[in-house]
This record gives C-alpha cells, structure tokens and sequence, in this order.
C-alpha cells in the first residue's frame, strides 16, 4: 500500500519567486536554503508524490463559489499570477491517487469540492516550484477555506489530513507520499497593517509544530489569529491539515523547525519545519 | 453597503482584466450592470478602499483591483489609503 513518508510546513509568500531582489539577501538565502534542506529530505524520503496543502486568495474561486476544501483530480497548470516568476505551464498530478483520496472523502463523510482542471496559484506553486519539480515528484493539490470567509473550521482541517492519511494508505501501490502544509506564518495581506510581522506569534506557532501540539493550534480563535498574525495567519489551517496527515498510531507528532525568518520585505513571517511521527 | 455585490464587482476585474478599461473609459455604464446603491458606486468609482475596508470588504480584493487600476507603482498610494481615516 501507499504510505505517508514525512510531512513539511513551510511557506509559499509569492514574493520568494515574484520579488526576490527586495528582500534582504543573507535571509533569503535562508529561505532557499529551508527549501533545499526539504528537498534533500524528500529525496532521502524517496517520495514520489507531494499532497500540498494551500488556499485561494480570492483569485481561482469568486463569491459565487467559495469551496470550503477542494482536491485537484485531473489536468494542473500554472501558475495563475504572470508575476510570479514561475513560467507557465503543466504540472503533473498523481491523478489516481487524488482520485481514490477524493472518493475515500466521500465514502467517509468528506463532501470534497472537485477540480478536474484547475489552475494553479501561488499557494501551491511556490512548493511545486521550489520542492515538487526539482526532485521529480507529481502533485495533488487540495484547497481549503483560509484565505477568505466562511473559513473551514480548523478542526475540521485536521479531520481532513486524517482523512487523506487514511485514504493514502489504503491505496494499493508502493507510493511513497509526502504532505506538504503551506503558508503563513504573520502577515496581513492588502490591509492597512500591511509590512507587519509578529515574530512572537511566529515562534509561538512553530512551537506548537514542535512539541506536536495541535490542539493549541485547533484552538486559536480567529479573532486571536487575526489580531497577532493578521488575515494571512489564518493559513496555519493547512498546517494543522498537513499535521492531521502525519499523526503516528496514537496521533503523536513532533516537529524539527528548519528556519525561520522574520521578512517584512516580503510582508511575512516565513516558517518551515518538518513533520515526524513520534 | 452590500459586501457581496463590492467583493462580486471587485473579483469581476481580476477574473477579467478586460474589465478594467470598460469601466475606466466609461464607470457609470460599467457599475450600471450591477445592483449598486449610489454610495456603493462612489466607493468603487473612487476606489476609496478605506471606507470599502471599514464595511469588509476583502482586502486581497482592494489591494488587488487598486493594483489593476493604477499598476503596481500604486502601492504607496493603496497603503495610503488604507491607513488614512475619511474625514
């Protein structure tokens, strides 16, 4: 069967690929190193395929449809921002695989919105780019409600990496997959706060990464997360969804903070970390 | 103001950006096709971004559709705004 190898956290702000040359040179090479260490551990993984974890910015779904999670079953492209620096073009999804985590979503109370074609945004373009392509592996990506209201409940996006772990390892192959969950940490997006980012938040969060802790996590209210890490903090929702996959036989993680850097010329606070079963 | 119909308005621009030079060359016929009380019209017409802020309106759609409309050189001007109170 399928199995769940390892699991990341990192970040996917548009402006590491959009805008590198804004930001202070010593902490982007930081970031880029983040991202080369994960890559690293992914080949140690031998992972084949990349669950990344993102959410819309109220570009790739509009106030007629906001799905609250969506998985990507068919045809990928991207990214959907010209000024990302990333040219356009396929991506490979491991359609089988999102096919068989979609319908065990449905057999098992999960009423996923669908993507047969979608195109994709910097959410989940930015791990493609940096992590999913340079070590070969194929995509599936799964949206949910963080970047615009009515938010998916960050219970429920726990719920929902326990379902896609299950789903995972009731696939009959030798896939080897990792889960990526995507964004964050601080950062207010568009508001007058703009520029502002919250290292105490940050490292808090990380913290709960660390110790395992989701719970806390679970239990930041939105009020809470809106005022210390700004509307874009909201996304640590796919860290929770990406922690709900790795949970081991008695629900225990850990995690190993691989960098963070606190770059409010990139308008965020850029948290990466690996997931592992304790 | 009817957050809705401003968030439908202002997604309509960066879902087509086509739109943006139908509604700069003529705004009134533009915001005509949508169900706008006049209050409504001004802020989007003026893109007052502060006041569509203070009745929350998404602010990755404000940012977005000022960009849109006065280009990425316009950031100094939307971060003005948003953190000047309306007299």
């Amino acid at each position: 069967m399928a199995e769940i190898v390892g699991g990341f956290v990192m970040a996917h702000d548009p402006l590491i690929t959009g805008e590198p040359e804004v930001a202070d040179s010593k902490q982007r090479d930081n970031v880029m190193a983040a991202f080369s260490e994960i890559c690293d551990r992914v080949r140690a993984l031998e992972a084949t395929t990349a669950i990344i974890v993102g959410d819309d910015h109220y570009v790739l779904f509009g106030p007629h449809c906001l799905p609250s999670m969506l998985i990507g079953i068919g045809d990928l492209e991207g990214p959907v921002e010209p000024w990302l620096r990333i040219e356009r073009g396929p991506v490979e999804n491991n359609q089988p695989l999102a096919r068989h985590i979609m319908e065990e979503g449905f057999d098992n109370g999960f009423d996923w919105a669908v993507a047969k074609v979608l195109t994709l945004d910097h959410a989940t373009m930015v791990p493609t780019q940096l992590v999913a392509r340079p070590t070969g592996m194929k995509v599936i990506p799964v949206y949910l409600a963080c970047g615009v209201a009515p938010f998916i409940r960050p219970r429920r996006a726990h719920q929902v990496g326990q379902l896609i772990k299950k789903a995972v390892e009731s696939f009959p192959s030798d896939e080897r997959v990792v889960v990526f969950g995507t964004g964050g940490i601080s950062h207010w997006v568009g508001e007058a706060q703009m520029g502002r980012v919250n290292e105490e938040f940050d490292r808090m969060v990380l913290s709960c990464v660390e110790k395992g802790d989701v719970e806390s996590l679970i239990r930041l209210d939105n009020d809470f997360i809106l005022e210390n890490g700004g509307n874009g903090a909201l996304e640590i929702r796919n860290f929770i969804c990406a922690m709900g996959a790795m949970s081991g036989l008695k629900g225990k993680i850990k995690g190993r903070v691989i960098c963070y850097e606190a770059m409010p010329q990139w308008i965020t606070g850029l948290g990466f970390a690996e997931l592992l079963a304790a | 103001m009817n957050t809705n119909m401003l968030e439908k308005v202002l997604w309509d621009f960066g879902n087509d950006p086509s739109r943006v030079g139908r509604f700069q060359q003529n705004p009134d016929e533009y915001l005509s096709q949508y169900a706008l009380s006049a209050d409504e019209k001004r802020a989007i017409r003026e893109l007052d971004v502060r006041t569509l802020s203070e009745h929350k309106v998404n602010a990755l759609l404000t940012m977005m559709a000022f960009i849109l409309m006065k280009g990425p050189q316009g950031m100094p001007e939307y971060m003005q705004r948003m953190n000047t109170p309306r007299s």
